[in-house]
């Protein structure tokens, strides 16, 4: 009994669902660039192995409610976050919410794992670059970076792309997936979700690809190996996304 | 090499080349510079050329449907629909490439524009042969997507990035009624394959749904999410207002959008025409919403001050006219509005830069013979007024029903044709006021030559329709149940028919007695005429109360991560 709850309670701390997310996220807040890529991804990966050997059903499918409803909490406040590592930090805690509802409908943990691993890494990735050059991630800080850093807006867009389900990309399989296998009233809830977390997505693109740059910052472009790492990256991304386009409807 | 083997490499060609074409773009212009534009160019015609071919394999062969890798998610699903709508999109994409050529050339992002044209016609494409449902809304969605991306195409100004957004927006909205119906035809038939899911509904019970205190049949609620979808895309009152803004984007861009995005929704109602059979609420829905768009879409152009934004207009109206064409059951009909529509309003919005360029350099109206011919204010030719009245009532009623009964030998199979000719008797009627209306020299040789000229177009229009209902819809017994499905109660209609006949009449002999009386006390109207002239030119207010929902939840988005830090 208590290891189940000691369990649960780590879950809840690794795939974070709100309230247990305000701890989660206060915790993420602490670590930048790349370290907080490593400590998420750990999280998200020791999350997901742990919530795929969890087989109270009773509990996941009761946790699942509050999931949908902190799913919805941090799409929304996407919209308005100011910060490239909030994006991120709050990005993790919507599609935590995700994994517990595809847990309640027996998914796969390590489908949905590698569905949002490759977009995360990449798009971690690039803020930790943004942040190495100019020493922060706040939106106001840039704009016009399309502009001035191709190489590193036309990536930053794909893997905003990727991150906000598009079809043929493997968050897609998961979205659809939850769309086919959820009653109505889930349903409605999660494409909610994804309507906020596309809104969000598109604004963040609007916030550092467009408009006009300052010209009194220095820029310096992603190098040829760091572009190639993120084109591999994405290119299996794609390719997972094709396999993951057969959904399973069992 | 066997007719299936030609028919399945043909066609999986059509469908890579706007792809690969898109690829080497982008690895190629590094190299090639603004000249890789070429590659793009070559393969737009072959692609026009494999659709061309692929239509001669179709009819050669005398098909109606055929499946690759059927019961596959990528299955292929290709109908004489898809067919002629592949050979009009890789026409107009075509046109689009070449046109681009110049008209980008000094814009930066020159190959970008190239390599989002190849996606866009790769996927218009895809969606059009696409015969498992997930792939649909896929395809389906990334319109959208990459619509947005054609649009912001200059992303330095902050008008284009923002009404891009309004764009992407609506469809994204056109995305959820799928997401549902994807649902309940997963949940009601097992399947999400559309050739499966289209004949379970001719040999599966219809299953009931309940809504509240209604049990309402699965394929009621599954028609009316596609319409909706539809209605969505289509660019349907109240959704139509990101169309109206997207003259921020590239002119070729507004010309492949109006000629082939904005007819996405029209074909996905075509491609799951035998579900309308049993879903009538959903063609009611089409003709209201229809209807009310063709209103207020030409209203809106008449109070425009901008010839892109005037043709957006024009184009909401006509995708009015086309719902208005679905919901009396004329599928066809719609599928062939939808392509001569397109044909001519693309050629519209190419040649609309033209025009301003040239009213740059002279704003007046040139004094051309053709123009004097007609307009000369100080000849002018004025009988009585009720004459023209009669003339223009009796005389296109007269044309339109002697030609439908020579056409079609008999009157009314269909309540759908009434409407039809209704629309079609008022058009004519229209177009008779407008010469009546015009201060003309030679008024009775001008009204002899619409009159003509009228005559052609109906005979043209309803013969047109009936050969290409009969290359689209090859079962005439589908075609027919349908018209049958959008049919109301005979008493209701006759009533609807009347009171509309007698507002018309009532509204010509208004409009001629004031025009030839001048009679009319304008200023006891003067505060009507500002509040009409205020909403239409505020666009009924959608704009803003969109800008309204948007910014409350941005609000409620901010005070929350004020509230919550973590």
């Amino acid at each position: 009994m208590l290891e189940e709850l000691l369990t649960t309670l780590a879950v809840l701390f690794l795939l974070p669902i709100f309230p247990f997310s305000m701890l989660s996220n206060f915790i993420l807040s602490k670590f930048k660039g790349l370290m907080l890529l490593f400590v998420l991804s750990s999280m998200f990966f020791t999350g997901a192995l742990l919530l795929s050997s969890y087989e109270n059903q009773t509990v996941i499918v009761a946790i699942s409610v509050v999931a949908l409803f902190s799913t919805m909490f941090y799409a929304l406040r996407l919209l308005s976050v100011s910060h490239a590592y909030s994006y991120l930090i709050f990005y993790y805690s919507t599609i935590s919410g995700f994994a517990w509802l595809w847990k309640s409908v027996d998914g796969e943990m390590s489908v949905f794992f590698i569905a949002f691993i490759l977009p995360i890494i990449g798009f971690g990735f690039l803020v930790a670059f943004l942040d190495k050059q100019f020493k922060t991630t706040y939106f106001k800080a840039f704009k016009g970076l399309g502009n001035v850093m191709p190489r590193f807006s036309v990536l930053l867009v794909i893997s905003i792309v990727a991150l906000i389900f598009t079809p043929y990309f493997p968050g897609f399989r998961i979205f659809i997936e939850e769309v086919v296998k959820f009653d109505i009233y889930y349903l409605i809830a999660i494409v909610i979700s994804w309507l906020l977390i596309s809104w969000s997505g598109i604004t963040l693109i609007e916030k550092l690809i467009y408009g006009v740059a300052q010209r009194k910052l220095h820029y310096r472009d992603l190098s040829p190996l760091q572009t190639i790492f993120l084109v591999f990256l994405y290119l299996l991304s794609v390719g997972i996304g094709f396999i993951f386009m057969e959904v399973n409807l069992g | 090499m066997t007719f299936d083997d030609q028919f399945t490499t043909l066609t999986y060609a059509l469908l890579a080349l706007p792809f690969l074409s898109a690829l080497i773009l982008l690895l190629s212009f590094k190299f090639l510079g603004k000249a890789s534009y070429k590659i793009s160019i070559f393969f737009s015609l072959l692609t026009l050329l494999g659709a061309l071919s692929l239509g001669y394999l179709f009819y050669e062969n005398s098909l109606s449907e055929k499946l690759l890798f059927a019961n596959t998610l990528y299955t292929l699903n290709i109908s004489s629909l898809t067919i002629v709508m592949s050979i009009f999109v890789s026409l107009v994409g075509l046109v689009v490439h070449k046109f681009s050529i110049k008209y980008m050339y000094d814009e930066e992002g020159y190959i970008r524009f190239f390599i989002l044209l190849d996606m866009m016609i790769g996927i218009i494409l895809s969606l059009l042969f696409a015969g498992n449902i997930i792939v649909i809304l896929a395809f389906w969605h990334l319109i959208g997507l990459n619509l947005y991306f054609i649009l912001v195409h200059n992303y330095k100004r902050e008008k284009t990035y923002k009404y891009g957004f309004y764009t992407y927006f609506t469809h994204l909205l056109a995305d959820i009624p799928l997401f549902f119906a994807i649902y309940l035809i997963f949940d009601y038939y097992k399947t999400l394959d559309l050739h499966t899911f289209l004949n379970a509904i001719n040999t599966m019970e219809v299953q009931n749904i309940s809504i509240f205190w209604f049990d309402v049949s699965s394929l009621q609620v599954i028609g009316l999410l596609i319409m909706l979808a539809a209605l969505i895309k289509s660019t349907q009152f109240p959704f139509h207002i990101w169309l109206a803004y997207t003259l921020e984007g590239p002119n070729p861009a507004s010309a492949l959008m109006h000629a082939g995005i904005v007819n996405a929704g029209a074909f996905l109602i075509n491609r799951f025409a035998p579900l309308f059979v049993h879903a009538d609420f959903a063609l009611h829905l089409a003709f209201f919403v229809g209807f009310i768009t063709a209103v207020i879409g030409s209203a809106l152009m008449l109070v425009q001050n901008d010839v892109k934004k005037s043709l957006a207009y024009s184009t909401i109206g006509q995708m009015g006219y086309m719902m208005l064409e679905i919901g009396v059951g004329a599928f066809a009909l719609a599928v062939y509005h939808l392509i001569v529509h397109g044909l001519f309003k693309a050629t519209l919005f190419l040649g609309s830069g033209d025009v301003i360029h040239n009213a740059r350099k002279a704003p007046n109206i040139s004094g051309k013979s053709y123009f004097n011919f007609f307009f000369n204010e100080e000849d002018t030719d004025r009988t009585p007024w009720f004459i023209h009245a009669i003339l223009t009532t009796v005389a296109p009623m007269a044309i339109v029903v002697g030609i439908y009964v020579w056409l079609s030998g008999g009157l009314m199979h269909f309540q759908g044709d009434v409407i039809l000719l209704f629309f079609a008797w008022l058009t004519g009627a229209q177009a008779i006021f407008s010469v009546y209306r015009s201060v003309l020299s030679k008024m009775w040789v001008m009204l002899f030559l619409t009159t003509l000229l009228f005559s052609v177009a109906i005979v043209a229009y309803l013969s047109i329709e009936h050969w290409f209902g009969g290359i689209i819809y090859t079962n005439q017994e589908l075609s027919s149940a349908i018209f049958a499905s959008a049919a109301i109660p005979e008493l209701l209609f006759y009533a609807i028919v009347s009171i509309a006949l007698f507002l018309v009449i009532v509204g010509w002999i208004f409009a001629f007695y004031s025009e030839e009386k001048r009679k009319i006390k304008i200023n006891e109207l003067t505060g009507f005429y500002h509040f009409i002239y205020k909403t239409l030119s505020r666009e009924f207010y959608i704009l803003d109360m969109i800008s309204l929902v948007s910014f409350k939840l941005k609000s409620l988005s901010l005070r929350l991560n004020t509230k919550f830090k973590y």
